[in-house]
């Protein structure tokens, strides 16, 4: 028999290697055809992705779903409202130890964010008032899209800056979910300090900062600055255009009204609540809007000092999908976008697949 | 002259088995500086975890641990074991470097030997040379379906150090070489095939080693933006997202030792393929 060249063994080796390689690679394929195949997308690239075909769908926040909407790329599958009626979204949260520092200054921020919200509840209950133009004036300027989506989008808000009820027991689902779901592990509840569940979202929402602030009155006084956290062109967020815009004020803004001095914090905007997490740890923001699920997600996994100390909105996301898709069972082995895997977005995603037997991958 | 025969066999055998031993004892010093240098390393880093004592900063007991649990537990986000993972992360890798060597080798080759294809395609390299292969993701990712949109990516990587040095590797040949085998009559395809070639291969797969450091450079970007069919990459963005930076960093040393071994590879191919063709 003729010997075999240790060189053509070892070649032989390495082909079949590869090929090996290749064809496991095939196997699992398939299981992608079954399940929506979840991927990663920056809001901003969402609609450019959709109209391009990348994907077949995605979950944001406003104003990018109805930026897709009205300009006839896509089309609302679910409101998330339809997915978990009033679910948790925006929060304002804070550096635990600035808020020891610092309590007057953060009532007063607090302060001037309920002002701004309720200015935008009754600006929003009269679509005809000076204060709807002057409102949907600082959300194009804030979101940089047009005025006919900024109005689509505001359609679909609801600001509220109070704890209520409905906010604790829908923190304690999601928080309960991310358990069920195995992002976030038992032992990370315990090894924050917290009993179970209901201990940590009591512990983490604290609400007597926001009870303090309705007895605040303004000041002529400067009682400090504070380095605001907030996410690019995130319309659930626009309390805090409001709050800083002069005409909403009457000649000063509501922060000024209130002796609070706000500046962008470094790298602010962020592209998402996780990154804004990630400033709060590294010690470049002092309060920040973000979604409530990263705060919590961020604060359990990785013990970032914050806590929550009001609403900014809840509701106000959507699955946008191509107009090919009329069912979620449509985005079976389809590229769907999501802004991250801390977001209450994927976590909405997440619910209503499961709710529909559909496994959500990668 | 038997016994002084002898007496120099003698001296040979006793050099030689000198020099065995020596060569040993070195390459057991080397070894020893190397784990101790790891040792070392661990050390260092779990001092300072402890001294920070951040979540984002794990120790190294604590990284292993996520290590291990890795192979054993699907992540919450993919479903997907770390084997997978890596299963996946290699396929692109794979891809991009067949395509890569496929192009790269010839293009180098002909760029190397003709004046004018050198002249034709040197500017284009060049414009595209300095561009991070990360800054063609979207364009990838638009462009090409899974996995050639991420393999596109590793494909840029590996792509242009190969070229260039295949480029190089023929420039630095001899002329005296060239000449003697035009003399010898050797036709343009043997010149290519067996006096070009064999003359490149040591600086090809320098290119080789260099590209395969690039490309899982670029594999992990790729994975981190808009990528389905998980991989190590989506891993570690995907952990880093909800924070389990323990998770993250176990990702982060798998890619190390897949670059490790694959480099380790390109090295040790490069020596077998030197050695067959007689350049060493």
């Amino acid at each position: 028999m003729k010997k075999v060249s240790k060189n053509k063994l070892m070649s032989i080796i390495g082909i079949v290697i590869i090929v090996s390689v290749l064809l496991l690679a095939g196997c699992f394929e398939e299981d992608g055809e079954k399940s929506i195949k979840a991927v990663k997308i920056a809001p901003k690239d969402m609609k450019a992705s959709l109209d391009s075909g990348d994907i077949a769908g995605y979950v944001a926040w406003e104003p990018y779903c109805s930026d897709s909407v009205v300009g006839g790329v896509g089309k609302t599958l679910h409101l998330s409202g339809e997915i978990w009626p009033g679910h948790p979204c925006c929060v304002v949260a804070v550096e635990k130890n600035f808020a020891s520092s610092n309590p007057d200054l953060v009532k007063h921020f607090l302060k001037a964010h309920m002002e701004a919200t309720t200015w935008m509840v009754n600006a929003l209950a009269d679509n005809t008032s000076m204060e709807y133009s002057l409102l949907v004036d600082i959300a194009v300027d804030f979101t940089a899209r047009d005025e006919a989506v900024v109005k689509e989008a505001l359609s679909h808000m609801t600001y509220v800056y109070l704890l209520t009820e409905d906010f604790y027991d829908g923190l304690k689902e999601y928080t309960d979910k991310l358990i069920e779901f195995e992002i976030v592990t038992d032992d990370k509840i315990s090894e924050r300090g917290y009993e179970d569940t209901e201990d940590f979202v009591d512990k983490y929402v604290d609400e007597t900062y926001l009870q303090d602030a309705a007895t605040v009155t303004p000041t002529s006084t400067s009682l400090g600055t504070v380095r605001v956290g907030y996410l690019l062109g995130d319309l659930h967020q626009l309390a805090y255009p409001v709050a800083k815009n002069s005409d909403v004020g009457g000649g000063k803004s509501l922060f000024e009204k209130y002796g609070v001095t706000v500046t962008d914090a470094s790298g602010a905007p962020y592209s998402n609540g996780g990154d804004e997490m990630d400033h709060f740890e590294a010690g470049d923001v002092d309060m920040g809007y973000l979604g409530s699920a990263p705060a919590v997600l961020k604060h359990l996994n990785a013990g970032i000092n914050t806590m929550i100390l009001a609403q900014v909105n809840n509701e106000g996301s959507a699955i946008i999908v191509a107009e090919s898709i009329d069912s979620l069972k449509d985005l079976r082995g389809k590229k769907f976008g999501i802004p991250g895997f801390s977001t209450v977005q994927y976590f909405l995603l997440r619910m209503i697949a499961e709710e529909e037997n559909i496994k959500v991958s990668t | 002259m038997n016994k002084k025969a002898s007496k120099a066999q003698k001296n040979r055998t006793f050099f030689l088995s000198f020099f065995k031993v020596k060569k040993n004892r070195d390459r057991l010093i080397h070894l020893g500086i190397s784990i101790l240098a790891v040792i070392i390393f661990i050390l260092a880093w779990d001092l300072y975890a402890q001294l920070q004592n951040k979540p984002y900063l794990p120790r190294p007991h604590m990284v292993f641990d996520a290590l291990i649990a890795s192979f054993f537990n699907r992540d919450p986000f993919s479903q997907r074991y770390m084997g997978e993972h890596i299963l996946a992360s290699m396929v692109r890798i794979l891809y991009g470097f067949i395509i890569a060597f496929i192009l790269a080798v010839p293009l180098g080759l002909l760029m190397g030997w003709s004046k004018h294809v050198h002249n034709a395609g040197n500017p284009i390299v060049e414009l595209i040379r300095p561009i991070p292969p990360i800054a063609w993701i979207p364009f990838a990712i638009v462009f090409f379906d899974e996995p050639f949109d991420t393999a596109f990516i590793v494909f840029l990587g590996i792509f242009f150090p190969v070229l260039i040095n295949t480029i190089f590797g023929v420039k630095r040949i001899d002329p005296i070489i060239i000449d003697a085998a035009k003399t010898l009559g050797v036709t343009k395809r043997n010149m290519l095939q067996k006096v070009i070639f064999p003359a490149v291969i040591p600086t090809l797969m320098t290119g080789i080693r260099i590209g395969l450091g690039i490309g899982w450079m670029c594999i992990v970007a790729a994975e981190m933006v808009g990528v389905t069919g998980g991989g190590v990459g989506f891993y570690i963005s995907a952990m880093a997202d909800v924070g389990r930076y323990d998770d993250m960093f176990a990702g982060m040393i798998v890619i190390g030792i897949l670059g490790f071994i694959t480099v380790g590879g390109a090295s040790y191919i490069e020596r077998r393929v030197s050695r067959w063709m007689g350049m060493r």
